[in-house]
């Protein structure tokens, strides 16, 4: 099937046009129409996974003219419909249809304004699997803009309490990162060209751009200026790290993330925290690795210095939090400076674990928000010291965060396990471009995990059954409920137990990357 | 896939079967205890060999599984303790407890132990590792009551801080190519990380400072305390010990030695002066594996191993027979059940058993204690004069604890104690403890003559002044417990932890959102000026100003409309006066 990845990206787009059709009053329309695309994306992935070639590094490409626009005196403005997966993508992609599809389920009781909601919902999911795609910039780009708007309406309008400022916090501090990256895009389309028919034909595609002998002369990728003590292409690799930081998210770019996640409901902390992070990393080792190599390395101390820092710090933060969902929101701030780590080391191991860090955290935090809705959809309540004793009243949900927490704290067995693993392995290998000590501090982060995650298990599971600012019965997980939290353990067991399935698709791309690297490397 | 496979894959299958399939509530024991039966004769029947399979590849690293299932002693001496500790337990946990829970954690630990004795690659080793103190903090917290759930935690933790350093350790050695046993040279591996993973062990195997973890996991149930936390679990550090031998250094030796001597003496220390059953045999552990670690780092690294094996026998006996106390105790309503003071003295098996055991303890002759022990003096004596000086005063100190335990048992007015299944796995321990001695002395006769008469007097002695001083009771000291090292572990490292924490939220919400505030009002500041701007100089005077410049023209041009004929009069002769005054000139 050629045309597998457009289908993926579009099927969610054409589903809100149809639904714009649909009277508003029959909720279970939308409902039904959302689950749908989404059980339509999952055999979608299945057919996908089952005709991989192998010994390719790209698959399923769709090229396509999209935009030829002449502007005058300064050139033509042209950018390709172009998409793909690989090694990276593919993992990004089956995760998004997998937790799409969990949110369309954990949304399936909201009430109010079901057709708006599911409509930005499905918006959602065209747009984050479209940036996972595209591998040309400038439709990356929209793409990456598309999942702003639905995100900033879904905090805003079925978030909690203080869900304005959220979202309009996020979407402003998102923008602004943005605009840090478009200006990077531009700057590289301007930079890359090739002389046709005696003019310069510019390029959107990201594999152009990574590609040196299209960098043309005399522009500022090959001037060797500086500015405030860097050249021009180090400037454009902090403006790329800053934007991408933003959403991945490093400290200290990072508090934009708790006020979301804490304000969202169950869903879009899901959605927000399991795919909308991993855009930044998908975009780091993306664009700015392969595209900047030189200054990767120059800067591997800075980079691997934030992962470490958003590690510990991260940890901290969560051992301090009273609100459960602001725990697991620091937690994921913890956990992705392991992406971040892996790939400042620029080794194959540190790469391939940071992919699989994307996917594996990907997985468990969504587990890990879906149990902080249970308890929430049950109590309106989120504070750890209002609960204790939980596991006297409700065996099935102990037992599935005892599942989810030792799973984040990266117990083997668990996919995170496998991740860090790796992630750290990249780290010590002689070849790796960060010191030692960074991924030694990072490892004491697998301590503060431990640390905050088994105190809140002894918090709020054991002890004496108390649950204050509630005073009714509460029941133990709803077959809905179960279904999503087991579909999700089972995933994460998979990926801890077999882990070289997946390795063995991301393996390629990442010596790939790591052998770019390295040939950038001043002997 | 080789039958000796089926030996780890067993306990793993009937644990996950457990939890997964709706198996009726008391066929649980029945069903771990079966398995491992059979995974113990399979024990009997395979070949030793090894077992490889791939797991994970990235780049030049390749992680393979790989077992090595040769050393079938103790292997049996694993699953045979787990199922003697199967078998008790189905007659000791109550059957209000969660069965199911238990014995798959149980069977899920048979699993883990054998994992970690027979992975040969380091990092698999720590797979293992982690599970088996996965299901240690399971198990410990298993009655769910608050002082065994914190006793959990602090397990966990203070494990957790070892585990770290040991992953540390292994991932600075995998990036030098050395963690599959196979091609280990002395001298090849650097200090710091053999020091990183001996922190793990000395974590694991609850040695100074590391220990208070095993003492409050004494809150686990008594079957559990037999099995992991003095047969197993524990011995796991010495297992990874030994299996760095080849790579030790004199630096390294130092320490190992030293943590393990001064561990012998704490632990023997803090056993005399406690009078719970359960926390003496927990210090009695600690000091008999700070015996162990001390043994490998003298140098005297096969007797260390052999001293691994009985202590596993005797300790866990030790454990299953003070469970019978404690039951007993628990029946007769003791306020304390644990409290030496309140024992009887038994009758029948559960004497013979006790004192088997306890005289393995001390290392009596007719014990395997005897046989381990006498190894370790001889060896280390061979290899290190001053060290040996640890273990000679370890072993009137093992007897003074040991004595001083007797004294409240031989005192007592006799109690019998009726034949019992639960008597039955202690006495069976004993049995083996007796046929173990038997069987070595008839391989090979002893030849140290003088240190075994001059060891045996000081047990003796050891044994009788711990009679003496039983009479003696003394008042409780805060360091009798932990030497006070809960003060840092339950109060100073949380408290520090949570401080380093909310100064993080007070960074995050202070310093950082007030940046992020302060640039959104900077904005909104420029919006206002902008808008004044706007208001005031673009559209008063650019805008307004147009508009004055037209309404004054307007008026200017208003002027002669007066609505008077003779202003209009007027003002048309002025025109025509104008027209020919220029008509004229031009």
């Amino acid at each position: 099937m050629p045309y597998l990845l457009s289908l993926l990206i579009f099927s969610p787009l054409a589903a809100v046009l149809l639904a714009g059709l649909l009277p508003s009053r029959k909720h279970q329309w939308f409902r039904m129409l959302a689950l749908a695309v989404s059980i339509g994306q999952l055999l979608a992935l299945i057919a996908l996974f089952n005709s991989l070639s192998p010994n390719i590094s790209l698959y399923y490409a769709e090229q396509a003219r999209w935009l030829n626009i002449s502007l005058g005196t300064w050139g033509v403005l042209q950018a390709n419909y172009l998409v793909a997966v690989d090694g990276l993508s593919l993992p990004m992609v089956a995760l998004s249809v997998v937790v799409l599809l969990i949110a369309v389920i954990s949304s399936w009781h909201e009430q109010k304004n079901v057709k708006g909601y599911f409509m930005l919902l499905l918006t959602l999911n065209g747009a984050i699997i479209g940036s996972f795609c595209a591998l040309d910039m400038l439709l990356f780009y929209v793409f990456f803009e598309f999942m702003l708007i639905p995100m900033y309406f879904l905090i805003g309008i079925w978030g909690g309490a203080r869900r304005e400022y959220a979202s309009v916090k996020f979407l402003l501090y998102t923008l602004f990162g943005s605009i840090l990256i478009l200006i990077v895009f531009i700057g590289l389309y301007l930079g890359v060209g090739v002389v046709q028919f005696g003019q310069i034909l510019h390029s959107f595609s990201v594999l152009d751009w990574q590609d040196a002998h299209y960098h043309m002369t005399g522009s500022w990728l090959t001037s060797s200026e500086t500015y405030g003590g860097f050249t021009l292409k180090a400037w454009a690799f902090l403006f790329l790290l800053v934007g991408f930081g933003i959403k991945l998210p490093t400290v200290p770019f990072h508090t934009w993330l708790p006020d979301a996640h804490v304000e969202a409901s169950t869903p879009i902390s899901v959605i927000l925290a399991a795919l909308l992070l991993k855009v930044g990393g998908y975009g780091l080792a993306r664009v700015v690795l392969p595209v900047f190599p030189a200054e990767t390395i120059q800067f591997s101390g800075l980079v691997g210095g934030l992962g470490v820092v958003s590690i510990v710090y991260g940890g901290f933060n969560a051992l301090a939090s009273k609100d459960l969902k602001r725990l697991i929101a620091y937690s994921s701030v913890s956990h992705m400076g392991f992406v971040l780590l892996g790939l400042a080391s620029g080794t194959t191991e540190g790469i391939a674990g940071a992919v699989y860090q994307m996917t594996s955290h990907g997985i468990i935090t969504s587990m890990l928000f879906l149990i902080a809705g249970v308890l929430y959809d049950r109590t309106h309540g989120r504070l750890i010291d209002n609960y204790s004793g939980l596991s006297t009243v409700m065996p099935r949900y102990t037992a599935l965060i005892m599942i989810a927490f030792f799973a984040g704290m990266g117990l083997p067995g668990f996919s995170g396990f496998i991740a860090e693993v790796l992630v750290l392995l990249g780290g010590f290998n002689p070849l790796s471009l960060v010191p030692v000590w960074l991924p030694a501090l990072a490892a004491s982060g697998l301590l503060l995990a431990a640390g905050y995650f088994a105190w809140t298990i002894q918090r709020m599971l054991y002890g004496p059954f108390v649950t204050k600012g509630f005073a009714g019965t509460l029941t133990d997980l709803t077959p809905r409920e179960r279904f999503m939290l087991v579909s999700l353990a089972i995933l994460t067991l998979w990926l801890g137990i077999l882990p070289q399935g997946l390795l063995s698709l991301i393996n390629p791309f990442a010596e790939g990357l790591s052998r770019l690297l390295s040939d950038h490397l001043v002997p | 896939m080789e039958v000796s496979g089926l030996i780890l894959l067993l306990p793993l299958a009937a644990s996950i079967l457990m939890v997964t399939f709706p198996v009726a509530r008391f066929q649980f024991g029945g069903l771990a205890l079966s398995v491992t039966l059979a995974a113990f004769l399979l024990t009997w029947v395979v070949d030793p060999g090894s077992l490889q399979a791939n797991w994970l590849q990235s780049g030049n690293f390749n992680l393979p599984l790989l077992f090595s299932i040769h050393d079938l002693r103790l292997i049996r001496l694993i699953i045979g303790i787990s199922g003697l500790v199967q078998f008790y337990s189905l007659f000791y946990l109550s059957s209000s407890a969660n069965h199911r829970s238990y014995f798959s954690l149980l069977c899920f630990f048979t699993f883990a132990m054998l994992g970690l004795a027979t992975s040969t690659h380091l990092l698999v080793t720590f797979v293992f590792w982690e599970l088996v103190g996965y299901t240690s903090y399971r198990l410990i917290g298993f009655d769910t009551t608050t002082s065994s759930t914190s006793a959990a935690l602090k397990a966990l933790l203070i494990n957790k801080v070892g585990d770290v350093c040991f992953l540390i350790g292994i991932l600075m050695l995998a990036s030098t190519g050395l963690l599959s046993t196979s091609n280990l040279a002395p001298g090849s591996a650097g200090t710091l990380p053999l020091l990183l993973i001996f922190v793990g062990v000395v974590a694991k195997s609850a040695q100074a400072p590391l220990f208070p973890w095993l003492t409050a996991a004494m809150a686990g149930p008594t079957p559990v305390s037999a099995l992991l936390h003095s047969a197993t679990m524990v011995a796991a550090g010495v297992l990874v010990l030994l299996r760095l031998v080849p790579l030790l250094n004199d630096t390294v030796s130092t320490v190992i030695s030293f943590t393990g001597g001064v561990t012998l003496l704490v632990g023997g220390l803090l056993a005399i002066f406690s009078y719970d059953i359960k926390r003496i045999l927990a210090y009695s552990t600690i000091s008999q594996l700070g015996l162990m670690v001390l043994a490998i780092g003298a140098g005297a690294h096969a007797s260390g191993y052999l001293h691994l094996q009985t202590h596993a026998i005797f300790k866990a006996g030790l454990f299953l027979c003070a469970g019978v106390f404690i039951h007993h105790g628990v029946i007769s309503g003791h306020a304390n059940p644990n409290d030496i003071r309140n024992f009887s003295n038994p009758n029948g098996w559960l004497k013979w058993s006790w004192v088997i055991l306890s005289g393995s303890l001390v290392g009596l002759p007719l014990t395997a204690g005897f046989i381990s022990k006498e190894a370790i003096l001889h060896d280390v004596m061979t290899f290190s004069a001053s060290l040996s000086l640890f273990v000679w005063v370890s072993i009137p100190l093992t007897a003074l604890y040991v004595g001083r335990v007797s004294y409240f048992l031989v005192t007592k007015k006799t109690e019998s104690y009726p034949l019992h299944p639960l008597l039955l796995p202690a006495l069976l321990l004993s049995l083996v403890s007796v046929m173990w001695f038997v069987a070595a002395i008839t391989t090979e006769a002893p030849t140290a003559w003088v240190s075994i008469v001059i060891s045996q007097t000081l047990v003796i002695a050891g044994l009788f002044a711990g009679f003496r001083l039983a009479r003696i009771s003394f008042a409780e000291k805060s360091w009798h417990t932990n030497l006070g090292l809960d003060g840092l572990y339950d109060k100073k490292m949380p408290q520090l932890a949570t401080a380093w924490g909310r100064a993080g939220i007070a960074v995050d919400r202070q310093i950082i959102d007030r940046l992020v505030h302060a640039w959104a009002y900077i904005t909104v500041l420029f919006a206002h000026l902008t808008s004044w701007f706007d208001r005031a100089i673009v559209d008063l005077t650019l805008v307004g100003g147009s508009a004055w410049v037209v309404r004054f023209t307007g008026q200017l041009v208003r002027v002669p409309m007066s609505g008077k004929v003779q202003g209009y009069l007027l003002w048309a002769l002025f025109s025509l006066f104008l027209f020919l005054v220029l008509w004229l000139l031009l």
